[in-house]
């Protein structure tokens, strides 16, 4: 519940009319950068107003918190797809070995011997949505990765 | 542009790169590390959750010293030295600028002039 009591606000405004926030008992902007104060209507809670830099700290907070959610949702669903692929995986050894699938939705939607043109065909049919490409293989194949790289060097 | 980075001893070479989600249009720009010891291209960790990027894959990387890990893999649109490479697959890991792999590097000519601290990448 939103009240005074689980939000403990120091400053409080009672407004009847919205031109009261304009009245003399306005907290000074100097104030109204210190902490968050709350406005009432009627006695009863009705908004909150903070500085700027708060709510560009809240709007960076949502965000990133929304991102976050969209992420875990999206890693979600991928897992399912790789579940998929690792299901259907020892009947495409029999009949698609050496190709790349497209799963989606559970099932392979398409194949390709050349990975980038599968994806491209993919993504501009279905759009950005849960996919697994991945090469029908006994063994993975196996990426190089880049060098090491010197953080620092040490005077001699 | 092209450019040796004169931080990083030995020089390396490095072009801006934009990737982008291209399913949302969003974008980020980094710097770009050309380097032909890679087999893949690499992208840090918070660009993927900055552009909210979905895995589509999973690729296993062997680093230098003959560690295995596996990588998620997720396809961005990628611009480089003024170059569209659509739905270019790519690889995150903990970093914090790209390295441009072979598998973008085998589309350009690619000069490097290391005496004299220059490069060139050409579309052929």
């Amino acid at each position: 519940m939103f009240n005074d009591e689980v939000i403990p606000l120091v400053k409080t405004l009672d407004i009847k009319e919205a031109r009261a926030i304009y009245g003399p008992d306005l907290p000074s902007p100097e104030e109204m950068l210190e902490e968050p104060v709350l406005i009432r209507r009627e006695g009863k809670p009705y908004a909150i107003a903070i500085s700027l830099d708060d709510y560009r700290r809240f709007q960076e907070w949502r965000e990133k918190t929304e991102r976050e959610a969209q992420i875990q949702a999206q890693n979600a669903a991928w897992e399912k797809e790789r579940a998929a692929f690792y299901r259907l995986k020892p009947q495409l050894l029999q009949t698609q070995k050496g190709l790349y699938v497209a799963v989606h939705g559970g099932q392979v939607v398409d194949a390709d011997a050349d990975e980038r043109s599968l994806a491209i065909r993919f993504f501009e049919k279905h759009g950005q949505v849960p996919v697994y490409i991945g090469l029908v293989s006994e063994q993975p194949p196996i990426i190089e990765m880049g060098g090491p790289e010197l953080t620092h060097c040490a005077a001699l | 542009m092209p450019h040796y980075d004169l931080e990083l001893q030995p020089p390396a070479p490095f072009t801006e790169v934009s990737i982008t989600n291209f399913a949302t249009g969003q974008s980020v720009y980094l710097p770009g590390k050309v380097d032909t010891g890679a087999g893949i291209t690499v992208i840090p960790e918070r660009v993927v959750r900055d552009l909210v990027l979905p895995k589509a894959g999973e690729m296993l990387c062997q680093s230098y010293d003959g560690a295995r890990i596996w990588h998620p893999v997720h396809y961005v649109d990628l611009d480089v030295a003024g170059y569209h490479l659509p739905y270019t697959k790519v690889v995150s890991t903990a970093r914090t600028y790209v390295l441009l792999g072979r598998d973008v590097l085998n589309q350009f000519i690619l000069t490097l002039d290391g005496k004299a601290l220059v490069f060139d990448l050409r579309d052929p």
